[in-house]
């Protein structure tokens, strides 16, 4: 697909994509990877699901959210928004600690060295996955994942130039959803 | 063990069959612990699916201490 068809298709998406957040009444919306954890013992010991405690706040085009009700008594419910302003968060760690980093089992390595990029490219994966993500997110283009007491995984697809060649690759790659249109990087490479 | 490090799956726990992943299986921790928990990503194989994308058969956990053994430890 040329750059200015990808442009309209997201521009075309952006204003037909309705939006939904979820709201779980009268607690505070977890901001942190701290505050699902201590969501997730809260879970435990009071009447509250921690599942529900994390997604609440969480942000999802309509046809893309959670399947409510979650369980039985679920009192949940989503909201109308106009839109989101998409923040992706990446580590920059998943790439110098986890891709390059030579093991037992490199199969990573080996790929991402195949399509020509290594540790010293980093910074730029680390950009290009920021850049790609929230612009996907913002459209609505994600796979629900894994959905459990820490709350909603999503797989954004990321497409990389690649530099040995003129080639193009695709690969997923897996984020936590967090409150208001926040998401963070879990697994740089993961599965469908 | 901290984040990042490289792990030995030694427990023989269901739960750990039930998700598909063997002991012995070599995975890296890929989030901080949390409530007694490490998340690792027990690494699989590395295919390019009939769609063109690539994909794999890595599959994720959340595991105790006593669940794996650090065979790798990631420098700071």
């Amino acid at each position: 697909m040329s750059d200015l068809k990808r442009i309209n298709d997201y521009a075309r998406k952006m204003f037909s994509t309705n939006w939904v957040k979820w709201v779980h009444e009268g607690t505070k919306p977890a901001d942190t990877s701290a505050e699902k954890s201590a969501n997730v013992l809260i879970g435990t010991l009071s009447k509250h699901c921690a599942m529900c405690l994390n997604l609440n706040g969480c942000c999802f085009v309509k046809e893309k959210c959670p399947q409510k009700p979650l369980h039985q008594n679920c009192h949940c419910y989503t909201i109308n928004i106009p839109a989101i302003t998409a923040k992706a968060d990446c580590p920059i760690e998943k790439f110098t600690k986890y891709v390059f980093v030579s093991s037992l089992i490199d199969d990573k390595r080996q790929l991402f060295e195949l399509w020509g990029y290594d540790i010293m490219d980093s910074k730029y994966l680390q950009q290009e996955f920021i850049k790609q993500a929230k612009l996907a997110y913002s459209v609505g283009d994600y796979e629900l994942g894994l959905l459990n007491e820490y709350g909603q995984r999503i797989n954004i697809a990321i497409t990389l130039n690649r530099k040995d060649n003129n080639g193009q690759v695709t690969f997923r790659s897996g984020w936590m959803v967090y409150p208001n249109g926040k998401i963070v990087l879990t697994t740089p490479y993961g599965r469908k | 063990m901290k984040e990042y490090d490289k792990v030995e799956l030694i427990s023989d726990k269901q739960k750990f069959k039930d998700l598909g992943i063997e002991k012995g299986r070599i995975g890296t921790i890929l989030g901080p612990k949390r409530n007694g928990y490490w998340y690792v990503v027990f690494d699989g194989e590395i295919f390019q699916g009939e769609d063109g994308i690539w994909d794999c058969t890595d599959i994720s956990a959340a595991v105790l201490d006593e669940d794996v053994k650090v065979i790798w430890e990631c420098p700071d």
